[in-house]
């Protein structure tokens, strides 16, 4: 009958539409793992079209916690990762999942906390401001996300040698961003670990005024690796290998170094470029 | 509580300055919707209409089943697809993963109960003279059926509806299988997500004034087909 | 002897586990009216849907102008008609209404007029009511 033939000749146009569309995007594409902090500072909308316009290749990438990220990258779901937990990158390659290292930029971590720093934080070595925290109780969020910052979170209470608050009440796991976790720390009067280039950009967006301040910074156990890694083509052989290390190299490359330490907010650096 | 004002601002801010991430966000929401719509009417109505005119034996059992489906959380949809189009999965060679039809399978995944489930429940309850009617007249086989649906449209529509309402809100599919990338597949759900993420909450606020904005322009051309 | 318009052999329907109807044998002559009487839930309604080919009983058959017929058969659907108590009134305009018959017989000639007869067979203006819904 007419109405049914139309109907599903519309159902089959639209489905071959975006079917389509979808298509024409892919070939000389790149698809990119990557981790909130990379994205939501904003330093990757920044970058990108500088690598899309001096190579040619468009770059797509989705934003996820670095647990994700690697994963993505092991199911073969993206062409290439940005990620910063070197110790998780380095048992990476040894598994046979990633293949090329590229360490491209750093920052640290800081601890933040409200300017009334109850547990009387401030200056400490990183060991005994955790051990000050949790001796008061205070409130401490943590991302609980499996992310690069978390893992580096993790670490830092091992360092200290006190074992993982995981079930004490004051230990507050969001399991969400570094935003949202700044957000919550901001909310609850209470202390987090944050890289410096999310904290900037938290800072900006409270107009240069934020209700929590740097308190612990320094420590040499801090510092903050973001490094690109391609995908084994052994394990993913769809996988744009080529495009990855184009991409890999041009973050290390003199000018993509040089944006990179450009990037600012609150005439801040973010991140500093060290690719080698 | 000042965030919810500076949206409404927002929002007025970036539809006149045709905002470009806005406006992709926006095609990206419809263009998944339609979509999954168009095709869980197409297969849901008749279903919906079998499931309910003919008494069969597994009748009971698949309404049951069907019922519990319209609880799907989100989320399990879009893990359940991620596991079948990522490439790993048997459908991994046709590269659905962040893409805005991935997306449009996990809808229409979500919106196929809930128009099957209200289909059916509305022809259960078909006065049985109207059938009686329709036969006396001398109404073939076709002509009944045509004619029933026709008797019941505005139950339709609000079975259609209602699972659009479902699918234009949803997140966990579309953060799940598109990615969230920005001028690709971030939706404006997925684009409320982040942005109150980040603490941008205004921002947050003027995309979902957006959505609603959406939803009330298709529910008031939809009302014009309704009963004056 | 003229073939009898309806004959029913041997008729029986259940609704369930209960019986309705047990006929072993009738016969309808045509341009004949037969009355059925009986009290509530005797089956007369559903005798008469059996015979009106809106409903298929569950054993015996119906014969129809000297052919075996079921519900839905072509012969049949355009021949019988049922005028229930309650009638069903679609939901649209009493012209539609009215149509619904020819239209679905693709007899399109000349509706508005054969419409307007049929009102004013029964007393009601073409104006005032053809557009009602």
């Amino acid at each position: 009958m007419h109405g049914k033939k139309l109907m599903s000749n519309l159902l089959a146009g639209v489905f071959l539409l975006v079917l389509a569309t979808n298509s024409l995007a892919g070939e000389k594409g790149l698809m990119m793992a990557t981790t909130t902090s990379t994205d939501n500072t904003g330093l990757l909308e920044y970058l990108i079209p500088h690598f899309e316009q001096e190579t040619g290749i468009a770059l797509k990438w989705t934003a996820t916690g670095t647990g994700k990220a690697l994963k993505l990258g092991q199911n073969c779901d993206v062409d290439v990762l940005l990620v910063h937990a070197p110790p998780a990158e380095k048992a990476y390659i040894e598994n046979g999942y990633g293949k090329d290292r590229q360490e491209v930029m750093y920052n640290d971590f800081v601890i933040v906390g409200p300017q009334s720093d109850p547990a009387n934080i401030k200056g400490k070595s990183i060991s005994d401001a955790l051990a000050a925290v949790k001796s008061h109780t205070a409130p401490f969020m943590s991302r609980g996300d499996d992310s690069g910052t978390n893992k580096k979170e993790k670490l830092l209470w091992k360092a200290a040698q006190i074992p993982l608050p995981d079930t004490e009440a004051w230990y507050i796991q969001t399991g969400q961003g570094m935003l949202a976790t700044i957000n919550v720390a901001q909310e609850k009067k209470g202390y987090t670990m944050t890289d410096r280039g999310t904290y900037i950009k938290y800072q900006d967006s409270r107009g240069g005024n934020a209700p929590l301040k740097i308190l612990v910074e320094g420590d040499e156990i801090l510092l903050n690796q973001y490094s690109v890694l391609t995908l084994d083509p052994a394990n993913c052989p769809k996988a744009k290998y080529d495009l990855a290390l184009k991409f890999s190299d041009w973050m290390a490359s003199a000018s993509a170094q040089k944006l990179i330490g450009d990037f600012r907010l609150l005439d801040q650096k973010l991140f500093i470029p060290n690719a080698k | 509580m000042d965030f919810i004002v500076a949206g409404f601002i927002k929002a007025i801010e970036l539809l006149i300055n045709f905002d470009h991430s806005t406006y992709t966000a926006v095609s990206a929401t419809l263009q998944a919707s339609t979509c999954s719509m168009l095709i869980s009417l197409g297969a849901g109505l008749p279903c919906g209409f079998l499931l309910g005119y003919f008494n069969f034996k597994w009748k009971r059992p698949l309404r049951t089943v069907l019922d519990t489906l319209l609880a799907l959380p989100t989320v399990s949809v879009g893990l359940l697809v991620y596991a079948f189009i990522s490439s790993q999965g048997p459908l991994g060679q046709f590269g659905l993963l962040f893409t805005l039809t991935g997306i449009a399978i996990g809808q229409t995944i979500l919106a196929f109960p809930i128009v099957t489930a209200i289909t059916a429940s509305i022809v259960e309850n078909i006065d049985p003279e109207l059938k009686l009617t329709l036969v006396s007249l001398g109404a073939g086989k076709r002509n009944i059926i045509m004619t029933c649906l026709w008797e019941v449209r505005y139950g339709l529509l609000a079975a259609a509806v209602t699972a659009y309402g479902r699918v234009l809100t949803e997140v966990g599919i579309s953060m799940m299988v598109g990615g969230n990338i920005k001028y690709h597949t971030r939706t404006i759900t997925t684009a409320i997500a982040l942005e109150t993420n980040k603490g941008m909450f205004a921002d947050g606020i003027a995309l979902g004034i957006v959505l609603i904005g959406i939803a009330f322009a298709v529910n008031i051309s939809l009302s014009f087909l309704r009963k004056q | 002897m003229t073939q009898a318009t309806y004959k029913l052999n041997q008729l029986q329907h259940y609704y369930g586990d209960k019986r309705v109807l047990d006929i072993d044998g009738l016969q309808i002559q045509k341009g004949s009216i037969t009355g059925l009487t009986g009290p509530n839930g005797s089956g007369k309604s559903t005798l008469l849907k059996i015979m009106a080919f809106a409903l298929k009983p569950t054993a015996g058959e119906v014969w129809f102008n000297g052919r075996r017929e079921v519900p839905l058969s072509p012969r049949v659907r355009s021949r019988v008609t049922l005028l229930t108590q309650k009638p069903y009134l679609l939901k649209r305009s009493v012209f539609d209404n009215i149509a619904y018959g020819l239209k679905i017989r693709r007899d399109r000639d000349n509706l508005d007029n054969r419409i307007k007869e049929a009102l004013a067979s029964v007393g009601l203006s073409y104006d005032g009511f053809a557009h009602r819904q």
